[in-house]
């Protein structure tokens, strides 16, 4: 009879438990001490091992070849049979998620008073103890806390902050940890040498990445895989998880990064024409940006990309974009995906989508300014000097220069002003933010302010001064120009 | 003899009381063993005196005692206590107790009290202190440096601290528990994620990218990641605002932002030093938007770009 990969290789004893090396040292040795805790909690991502663990404890309690509990339970015996095929008398399996109601607790509790039937001890197995309601919890406490003396309860759950902490406190927790991808690709280097099933490196390696760090996900990735009959290849691993191909993922982001609208359409098209639907398309694209900014940042980590490019393709790309680009374009990405989902004109919007991707060729100048003036009095007061020496020399000529004061040196006063704005005290600048610089020689700064501010400005005109020149570090001579006269 | 267990340390008062069960003879224990609750104070009194059955002696447990709601009636139901026979163990416990009450002058003139009071987060010092004796009763040898990983792990709470010493001592056996035994059976998901905090908040991208890994393959809920990345980020915030406003002496700061330990003020004066008021106000914006986007279905893929961004943030 054909048995799917991951039941067929789950782990007989506790020796074979794969990625959990201290759990498993822990529980052989509460084993082999008999110090058997009455209650336990194994929490974990999916596919840890957390039930697996849990019938392996049971088996060990209980089973019939030895006279106390043993690390190797023989597999053989009818107790251990019966645990395998779920109808123990003694071990009972509760699917928490369809048992979850106070009676069901209740009957639990009746039914732990009994004797074992035929071996050690009675074991109860909580999957998914998360799942149980809060007034079952309660009334497990008791029992969980001081149950009698041959009974051992078994909680496993994937998520341990649903289950209440004073449970928790009452049970000894075993945290499993999700599988590094090296524990992944060794187990499945042994099952397909077992199975004879020829498999890639590269695919291995291809088929831990979309498994997530779950051993069981990667087995039946590989079960469905082996149906081929062919050498397994990365592009096949990725063709049957549904995911798209490295190639077309580089050229999408190469199009994409320079700009190219109709090549970037034309591949649009082919990938949603081969049926790929625009979610999947826009979540894989996510998950390479996610990795490009990871990589952006920190070019050394290369265990925790996640998306389908190797490392130095990935390298490639992210030295073509910038870490702003990278991240607006993830936040539209990420943006898009909840659009998609409730249009009904898909297509469409996930061709606009694609093309609100590029990157924006212009950026304002005075942007531009702004963003590198940085409150700072310090650096605001050299990059000043600077301008007054150029502007002083302007200045010296004589000669009022329009074409060169036609579109920079606006900019720049008006980021310079910004950056004195910024670094007054917040009451201050409030006032200072209706004024306007216009014009600027070494010592003497001119304002222009709107004409229901003038008076007040020129009322105050030592104050202002006095906050100007605190900003810079220097004392100035400010001077006072309602608006109107300067734009006339 | 007669007892008193107050105090907000649950586990504690229940151990005591376990150690007194004990001493009650195994064969009739059953029967000399009763717990009673406060409104039934005169059967819990009529219990205490009738003689032990069979052999040994008997314990009663008045539980949850709210010494208030005695009142007359209570105390004159208490007047034979000095009677009680020597072989029975009577042990009220409460949550708190008010010395100035009759009632409880009276019952501790009969008996003797014994506090238990949970240990304060931040005594870091008092909890590896408890972490070392308990782990000398159950007999384990272990590392300084783990004693104090524990500490932080697992916080003053009593119940947990005696299983994870139990679930270490299994591991361990005869062998002395190093740091990176505690490290890897006892997880420290909360002092993880203060530690992503501090990451992002010096803009270690390479670290922070780390932690959360750890903290995401040990399934730990993402919601209560980025609730412990809001609250580290806005105290920050408040701290660094009054710190740069000058107007506040540091009580005052203490007590508007509501730090719990008046002594942290230091720690966290050093930690905003580097860093801008607005730079912290737009991380926390990156971390509300993060909050709302989980809470609205995003998977936990999303955290790791608004981390980066944050750590961008705090770095220009």
């Amino acid at each position: 009879m054909y048995r799917p990969l991951h039941l067929k290789y789950r782990p007989k004893n506790l020796q074979e438990l794969v990625g959990q090396d201290y759990i498993k040292t822990a529980l052989t040795n509460a084993v082999t001490a008999s110090k058997i805790a009455s209650a336990y909690l194994f929490a974990g991502p999916r596919g840890t091992g957390k039930t697996s663990t849990a019938r392996i404890l049971a088996k060990s309690l209980n089973c019939l070849e030895s006279k106390t509990p043993t690390i190797n339970p023989c597999g053989k015996c009818s107790s251990c049979k019966a645990i395998d095929s779920g109808s123990s008398l003694d071990v009972s399996e509760i699917d928490a998620a369809s048992h979850n109601g106070v009676d069901d607790a209740r009957e639990l509790i009746e039914h732990s008073n009994f004797a074992p039937a035929m071996s050690r001890s009675r074991i109860f197995i909580l999957d998914e103890a998360h799942m149980l309601t809060t007034a079952s919890q309660n009334a497990l406490l008791k029992c969980i806390e001081e149950p009698p003396p041959h009974v051992v309860f078994i909680l496993c759950t994937t998520e341990a902050h649903k289950v209440l902490p004073t449970v928790v406190s009452r049970c000894q927790t075993f945290n499993f940890r999700a599988m590094p991808l090296a524990a992944i690709v060794g187990q499945l280097e042994k099952v397909s040498k077992a199975e004879s099933i020829a498999v890639a490196e590269a695919a291995m390696l291809a088929i831990a990445r979309t498994s997530d760090g779950g051993l069981r996900d990667a087995l039946q990735l590989l079960s469905q895989l082996s149906l081929l009959n062919s050498e397994i290849t990365p592009t096949q691993v990725i063709e049957v998880s549904g995911g798209i191909s490295e190639k077309d993922l580089t050229d999408l982001i190469k199009a994409i990064c320079s700009s190219d609208v109709l090549g970037l359409l034309q591949l649009a098209k082919t990938l949603v024409d081969s049926g790929k639907t625009p979610k999947l398309i826009l979540s894989s694209l996510l998950a390479v940006y996610r990795d490009l900014l990871l990589i952006k940042v920190t070019p050394t980590n290369q265990n925790l990309i996640a998306g389908t490019i190797g490392c130095t393709h990935l390298k490639k790309l992210a030295a073509r974009i910038d870490f702003e680009t990278l991240d607006t374009a993830f936040t539209q990405l990420h943006k898009s995906e909840s659009q998609l989902r409730v249009s009904t004109n898909s297509a469409t919007w996930f061709e606009v989508c694609l093309l609100n991707l590029m990157p924006k060729m212009a950026v304002p100048i005075s942007q531009n300014n702004t963003a590198k003036n940085s409150p700072n009095s310090l650096k605001l007061s050299a990059q000043q000097n600077g301008h007054s020496h150029r502007l002083g020399r302007v200045g010296s000529h004589n000669a009022p220069t329009p074409n060169i004061s036609s579109k920079e040196p606006e900019a720049d006063l008006k980021a310079i002003w910004e950056s004195v704005v910024e670094a007054v005290k917040p009451t201050h600048r409030g006032l200072l933010s209706k004024a306007q610089l216009v014009k600027q020689d070494a010592d003497s700064w001119v304002l222009t302010v709107a004409p229901n501010y003038a008076d007040k400005f020129k009322a105050n005109l030592e104050l202002v001064q006095r906050i100007i020149g605190k900003a810079l570090g220097r004392s100035i001579t400010v001077t006072i120009a309602q608006q109107e006269k300067f734009l006339a | 003899m007669i007892a008193l267990l107050v105090g907000n340390d649950g586990y504690a008062i229940e151990r005591e009381i376990e150690k007194l069960k004990a001493q009650t003879h195994p064969l009739w224990r059953n029967f000399n063993v009763h717990r009673f609750s406060f409104q039934q104070l005169d059967a819990a009194v009529s219990a205490a005196f009738c003689l032990p059955f069979g052999e040994g002696c008997k314990l009663i447990v008045v539980e949850n005692c709210d010494f208030k709601q005695f009142g007359e009636i209570g105390l004159d139901i208490l007047q034979p206590l000095p009677q009680l026979p020597a072989t029975t163990h009577l042990v009220f416990t409460a949550a708190a107790i008010d010395k100035r009450l009759k009632v409880v002058k009276y019952l501790l003139q009969c008996g003797r009290l014994k506090e238990f009071t949970l240990i304060p987060p931040w005594r870091e010092d008092l909890i590896e202190q408890a972490i070392a004796t308990q782990a000398k009763q159950v007999k384990v040898s272990i590392a300084r440096d783990a004693v104090s990983y524990l500490a932080g792990a697992i916080g003053n709470d009593t119940a947990r601290m005696v299983k994870e010493l139990e679930k270490l001592a299994v591991y361990a056996g005869d062998e002395r528990i190093t740091k990176e035994i505690a490290i890897a059976l006892v997880p420290a998901t909360a002092a993880n994620s203060l530690q992503l905090a501090t990451a992002l908040l010096k803009g270690q991208a390479t670290s922070a990218i780390k932690l959360l890994d750890e903290l995401l393959s040990r399934a730990e809920f993402p919601l209560t990641i980025v609730a412990t990345l809001i609250t580290q980020f806005r105290t920050w915030l408040w701290v660094k605002s009054a710190l740069v406003s000058g107007k506040y002496s540091d009580g005052e700061i203490v007590t508007f932002c509501g730090i719990g330990n008046p002594k942290r003020m230091y720690f966290l004066k050093q930690e905003v030093k580097g860093v801008s008021v607005s730079s912290l106000a737009k991380s926390l914006s990156v971390l509300f938007e993060l909050e709302v986007a989980i809470k609205s279905g995003a998977t936990p893929d999303l955290i790791l770009p608004s981390l980066l961004r944050i750590t961008q943030l705090v770095n220009l």
